[in-house]
């Protein structure tokens, strides 16, 4: 499943799914990444500033945070546009 | 802006699933009438003065119209799976869809096609060629007798099997060719949201400041 992805798709998924709060086994469980790529997209993230890492007790969780609000925003808009503004396929 | 990209969204899933179901049930056939045309063929010799050109060319025909028959199912089959999850989903959601649901949609589509793109084009070569297998199997199958000399040439129609045989397998033949076309169509409009996905992308790095390292 990760490379029939781009890396960006990856990206807006791991943002939307971390609205809330969310661990690093959920994280990879739920965007099916493994663990070594899911930490390298994290840890990318996080150094842009789209996510952030919190600690509630002895759990860790990942966090977006605003900045990330703008990129979910423009992927959707962008990609909602590959139907808007491209004849698509009819029967 | 949702509400009409998740019309468009679920009208093309919807097309390409029927597509991909009319292809399955379509491959069966062919698959079916080409085992019926090796056993005509093998079967209709009573001798080895029976054994015309005509029924050699017929019988390997039949065999190449079996082994699409088996490509076309499966890959039918290998699209079907997914595409048919995706269309699940979106069908039992009721009540208005999410934005970020619509577009995790579309990035199942589009990562589907990205897998799928070598077998979609496949399908369009096995349509074309399996509609043209069969258009030939159709009108030989119809021919009891041909002759051919350098002044002049003649042919008998067998009446009594003309008209089911060569309707099913002109049928057949039709909806191969057709096949091809829609899925010539599905794969030009993908093509074309595919470039566009990777211009958006491109944006995206630009004016976010991503970039991978």
């Amino acid at each position: 499943m990760t490379s029939r992805r781009s890396p960006y798709e990856i990206y807006w998924e791991i943002l939307v799914f971390c609205k809330t709060p969310r661990s690093f086994t959920a994280i990879i469980n739920r965007c099916d990444l493994n663990s070594k790529s899911g930490q390298e997209y994290l840890a990318f993230l996080h150094a842009k500033g789209y996510l952030v890492l919190t600690k509630d007790g002895g759990r860790s969780s990942y966090v977006a945070t605003g900045r990330a609000g703008e990129y979910i925003a423009l992927f959707t808009e962008m990609y909602q546009k590959l139907f808007d503004t491209i004849p698509g396929f009819r029967l | 802006m949702t509400e009409g990209t998740l019309t468009r969204f679920k009208s093309e899933l919807n097309s390409f699933f029927i597509l991909i179901l009319l292809n399955l049930v379509f491959g069966a056939l062919a698959m079916a009438f080409g085992v019926q045309y090796i056993v005509t063929s093998v079967l209709g010799l009573t001798d080895w003065q029976s054994l015309t050109l005509l029924r050699i060319v017929g019988g390997a025909l039949s065999l190449v119209c079996f082994g699409l028959g088996i490509a076309w199912i499966i890959s039918s089959a290998e699209i079907m799976e997914e595409i048919s999850e995706i269309r699940e989903e979106f069908r039992s959601r009721q009540g208005p869809v999410p934005e970020e649901t619509l577009t995790g949609g579309i990035i199942r589509m589009i990562a589907h096609y990205r897998e799928h793109r070598k077998t979609i084009r496949r399908m369009i070569l096995v349509c074309t060629l399996g509609g043209i297998c069969f258009l030939v199997l159709g009108i030989m199958n119809s021919l009891e007798l041909i002759s051919v000399s350098l002044t002049s040439g003649s042919f008998t129609l067998n009446s009594y099997l003309l008209i089911p045989s060569a309707l099913l397998t002109l049928g057949i033949a039709l909806v191969s060719l057709l096949s091809s076309y829609y899925f010539r169509n599905f794969s030009n409009s993908w093509d074309l949201r595919l470039q566009e996905a990777d211009r958006s992308e491109y944006m995206l790095k630009k004016s976010l400041g991503i970039d991978q390292e």
